[in-house]
């Protein structure tokens, strides 16, 4: 069978292209969840949750509301740095399952100053 | 007696998921994971998987799934030397700068606990500058318009594909996505081989290597700062802006030497700014916080598992005339078969999605004659927008 590389590619461009366009589609919008509910979803549910930081650490914090916590990673994010004991904090990201316990995989962290 | 029986499970699961492309030592340690073992025995196979896993994916690299260079532009350096009759040579370069440089990292931990927050505070706030910067480089790296413009266009389609990766609801999606960038291409691609390997001569090299597995250490520990950029093959390109890599084999030690110095300064960097750059690492850390009392067990275990896997490599290597006896591309669809089941289970519809168009992408890069790592654009791009 005869392959030319040129018409190989423009295929793979153009699947490549309208998978992606799919995978947009058929992507999430985050839903607006209170910490009991975050903490009960289903592993990779994509929220926005919002509460006080507790437990500050260099890698976590908890965002507590109505006495629920949940722990936050905060992986690469350089807005984790503004979260102090106690501000104010709204958090956009997934639920994460570890062993039967939950926490929340932060993607946007917002601080609330002042 | 169980610390020798997790280290042999592991070594023995190393070797596995190092033979068959596309089993990265990651997606064994998060299965470890999910079963019912202390701790501590987790983390020693963890790193025993890691060892062997680093050393084995040399041979199915050089011996297999080699594309048919009248259709895929660039060959890899590996696949190269294998057409050659040198493949037994590039297993002995690989496995010697491996363990070569993995002595030299362990030696220079200590200093990496101390030079890497340095260092790591310095690029923080600019981390999206820094990643942009570095991308920047590595598209230019390919020096002509035409293909700069190519390799641009495929990075951005990379990074589209990072996003949409990202904002889906995929179990595990960089299984999928990487699965298919990386295995899945290459399995299509080995397909359009009509040439067999010739007879492979023996494995004797000079040593005239040793300065690229230098370079090599010294590039895997800064590779430990940034996300994104970990794949020793873009960290090779940084590479050789600053020394000329004119010949196959000395591509191949920087290559091997920097994955296994990028694995020893992973503990450093940890430790000493917190950040796991090794997903296998951040499943340990998980499980059980590391600390520095942990690092003479752990790194002795991953230098024990190289060094037994390293001889057993160099006499598998011995049996590569049989490979070149062998028609591997029913192998080859035993593998995309395992690939497309294991991505249907841990992913679900929406993966399979994600893998077929992940390999499309994949598919790009060899067949418009520009290096594969610009596909990391999936990781570097999101990145970038995070860090913003």
């Amino acid at each position: 069978m005869e392959m030319d590389e040129r018409k190989i590619a423009i295929a793979a461009a153009v699947f490549a292209v309208v998978g992606i366009a799919l995978l947009f589609l058929l992507s999430e919008t985050p839903r607006e969840a209170s910490v009991a509910e975050a903490s009960v979803a289903p592993a990779n549910s994509y929220l926005r949750i919002s509460g006080e930081a507790q437990n500050v650490s260099a890698e976590k914090f908890y965002i507590c509301q109505y006495k629920v916590c949940i722990s936050v990673k905060k992986g690469e994010l350089i807005s984790a740095q503004l979260v102090s004991e106690g501000s104010a904090v709204a958090a956009l990201g997934r639920v994460k399952d570890y062993k039967g316990s939950r926490y929340f995989e932060a993607e946007r962290i917002e601080v609330k100053i002042g | 007696m169980y610390a020798i029986i997790a280290v042999a499970f592991g070594l023995l699961l190393g070797i596995l998921s190092g033979l068959l492309p596309g089993i990265h030592s990651n997606t064994v340690a998060s299965v470890l994971a999910t079963l019912p073992i202390p701790p501590d025995m987790l983390s020693l196979a963890i790193v025993a998987v890691a060892g062997a896993h680093l050393l084995f994916q040399f041979l199915p690299s050089i011996f297999l799934s080699i594309p048919d260079d009248t259709v895929v532009a660039s060959v890899l350096p590996g696949h190269r030397l294998a057409l050659c009759g040198r493949g037994r040579e590039a297993i002995a370069v690989c496995a010697f700068s491996t363990l070569a440089a993995a002595g030299a990292s362990v030696l220079l931990l200590p200093v990496s606990l101390v030079l890497l927050p340095a260092a790591y505070s310095l690029i923080e706030p600019h981390l999206a500058l820094v990643l942009a910067a570095a991308s920047v480089f590595l598209l230019s790296s390919e020096r002509e318009g035409k293909k700069i413009a190519v390799a641009a266009g495929i990075f951005l389609l990379s990074g589209a594909l990072g996003v949409a990766t990202l904002r889906g609801a995929i179990n595990d999606p960089l299984f999928p996505a990487f699965c298919g960038l990386f295995a899945g291409s290459g399995i299509l691609l080995s397909f359009t081989s009509r040439t067999r390997l010739p007879a492979q001569k023996s494995e004797r090299t000079e040593l005239d290597f040793l300065p690229y597995v230098a370079a090599g250490v010294l590039f895997g520990m800064l590779s430990d700062l940034l996300p994104g950029i970990a794949a020793p093959a873009q960290i090779a390109i940084f590479a050789s802006a600053i020394i000329s890599v004119d010949d196959a084999r000395k591509f191949l030690a920087l290559v091997a030497s920097i994955a296994a110095s990028h694995a020893i300064f992973a503990f450093g960097a940890l430790l000493s700014i917190g950040k796991a750059r090794e997903g296998a690492l951040a499943i340990m850390n998980g499980l059980k916080p590391i600390g520095a009392g942990d690092l003479p067990a752990l790194i002795g275990v991953l230098l024990l598992s190289m060094g037994v896997s390293a001889f057993l490599l160099m006499r598998l290597a011995r049996h590569a005339g049989a490979l070149a006896a062998f028609d591997t591309r029913a192998l080859n669809l035993g593998v995309l078969a395992y690939l497309v089941c294991a991505v249907a289970i841990i992913s679900g519809g929406v993966g399979l999605l994600l893998f077929a168009t992940a390999t499309a992408v994949g598919l790009l890069p060899p067949l418009l004659g520009v290096r594969r790592t610009h596909v990391m654009g999936m990781i570097i791009v999101p990145s970038i927008l995070l860090a913003l």
